[in-house]
C-alpha cells in the first residue's frame, strides 16, 4: 500500500539545464504534487513550464491571478504548449512552484492548480493558475522546462498523494 | 542568498514535510475517507471526523449537472449548521480582471468557483484543495483557506482562479462537512478526498 503523501522521486541539477523531467511514473496515488525550486543565472530569467507525457502540442490552457508588488491582475492562455508562465526569476535568485496534478490516472482532462512565487527583493510576482491538460491519458511524465537554463542547484521534487480507497 | 533559501537548493524541495518520516497510515498526511458521486447527488459528507489531527485537507475535483454556462460555486458546511454562522472572502481572477469581496451572516461558506457547469466538455472538471487548520479545537472558531478553479481553453469569464477564505463561528470541534451544489447537482466523478495532518509529538 502507497503511503499517503509520499516522495517519489527528487532531482537536483548538478549543471544547467533546460529541462526537468519525472518519468515511468506509476498510476499508484490520486493526485500529483510538484515542488520546483529553480535557480535562474546570473543575467537570464527562467519560469517553471509544465507538460505531460512529452505532449509539446497545443493541448494546454490557463487562467492566471498574480500581483507583482503593484497591483493585481488576471490573465488567460489558450491553445498552448505548456502550462506556467508566472514566477519568472532572474539575476540568479531563486523561485518556488507548486503544481497539484488532480487525479492524474483518470480517464478525464487533467486540471492543474499552480501556485508560482518569486521574490527578488524589488521586482517579484506570486500567484495561482488553473490549468488544463486536454488528454484522458494517465499522466506517466511530467516535464518542467524553461527557454533559458535552470542553474545547478535547481531541485524539483515529485510526489504523489493517494486517497482513502 | 539566505541560509534557508541555500538550503532548500542544496537539499532538494521537501514540500511541507507532511508525511514523510513513514508509509501509509503512520505518517503525518493521513487519507481519512472518499466521497464519489455517483451523480445527481445535491450533498456529499464527511461524517465522524476523527479528532486526533491538527489540520484537514480536501482535495477533490467537481463537476455540476447544472446545464447553463456558467461559474460554479460548491458550499460547505460544518456539524450540519445552517444557521447565520458563515462568512467568506474571495480573490479571483477571471483571465481578464482581478476581484476581491467579502460575505458575512451567511448560512454556508461559499467555495468559490470550485465547480464547473455540464455545458463543457464531457471530462472536464473544476478541481481544488481545501485546508482546515485547528478543525478539532474546541476553543477556536474555524478558519478554512481554499485554492480551486476551472479552465476549459475558452475565453469565457467563467472559467476562474480564485482563493477562498471561510469561517464558522461557534468554537464546536468540527466532526463532519457537508459539500454542497447550489446549482443543480453533483456529476458522476465528482470526488472529494479528505485528509488529516497531523501534528509533532
Amino acid at each position: 500500500m502507497p503511503a499517503t503523501y509520499e516522495p517519489i522521486a527528487t532531482t537536483t541539477l548538478a549543471s544547467a539545464a533546460k529541462s526537468i523531467t519525472f518519468s515511468a511514473i506509476a498510476n499508484t496515488w490520486t493526485d500529483l504534487r510538484i515542488v520546483f525550486v529553480p535557480k535562474a543565472p546570473s543575467s537570464l530569467a527562467v519560469g517553471a513550464n509544465l507538460r505531460f507525457n512529452g505532449d509539446t502540442g497545443a493541448n494546454y490552457s490557463m487562467t492566471l491571478l498574480y500581483g507583482n508588488g503593484t497591483a493585481a491582475a488576471s490573465s488567460r492562455l489558450t491553445g498552448q504548449d505548456y502550462i506556467g508562465g508566472l514566477g519568472i526569476v532572474q539575476n540568479g535568485n531563486i523561485g518556488m512552484w507548486t503544481f497539484d496534478v488532480m487525479s492524474y490516472k483518470a480517464s478525464i482532462y487533467k486540471t492543474v492548480l499552480g501556485g508560482p512565487t518569486a521574490d527578488e527583493n524589488g521586482s517579484g510576482t506570486v500567484g495561482r493558475i488553473v490549468g488544463l491538460w486536454r488528454n484522458t491519458a494517465v499522466v506517466t511524465s511530467v516535464t518542467l522546462y524553461s527557454l533559458n537554463d535552470f542553474q545547478a542547484g535547481t531541485t524539483a521534487t515529485l510526489y504523489g498523494i493517494a486517497r482513502a480507497a | 542568498m539566505s541560509p534557508l533559501v541555500a538550503a532548500r537548493a542544496a537539499a532538494a524541495a521537501r514540500g511541507y514535510g507532511w508525511g514523510l518520516s513513514a508509509g501509509g497510515p503512520s505518517g503525518g498526511f493521513e487519507a481519512i475517507a472518499t466521497v464519489t458521486a455517483a451523480g445527481g447527488e445535491t450533498s456529499l459528507s464527511f461524517s465522524s471526523i476523527p479528532q486526533n489531527f491538527v489540520a484537514l485537507q480536501i482535495r477533490g475535483i467537481y463537476r455540476d449537472n447544472w446545464g447553463s454556462a456558467s461559474a460554479v460555486t460548491m458550499a460547505v458546511t460544518f456539524n450540519s449548521d445552517t444557521g447565520s454562522n458563515y462568512a467568506s472572502h474571495l480573490l479571483r481572477g477571471d483571465g481578464a480582471t482581478a476581484t476581491a469581496a467579502g460575505y458575512t451572516g451567511q448560512n454556508q461558506i461559499a467555495l468559490w468557483d470550485f465547480g464547473i457547469d455540464n455545458t463543457v466538455t464531457s471530462g472536464t472538471f473544476a478541481a481544488g484543495i481545501v485546508d482546515i487548520h485547528d478543525y478539532a479545537s474546541t476553543s477556536k472558531a474555524t478558519t478554512l483557506r481554499c485554492f480551486a478553479g476551472s479552465n476549459d481553453n475558452s475565453t469565457s469569464s467563467n472559467r476562474r482562479v480564485t482563493l477562498s477564505s471561510g469561517l464558522w463561528t461557534p468554537t464546536a470541534a468540527v466532526s463532519s462537512v457537508q459539500l454542497k451544489s447550489v446549482y443543480t447537482s453533483f456529476a458522476a466523478g465528482t470526488t472529494f478526498a479528505l485528509y488529516g495532518i497531523k501534528g509533532a509529538a
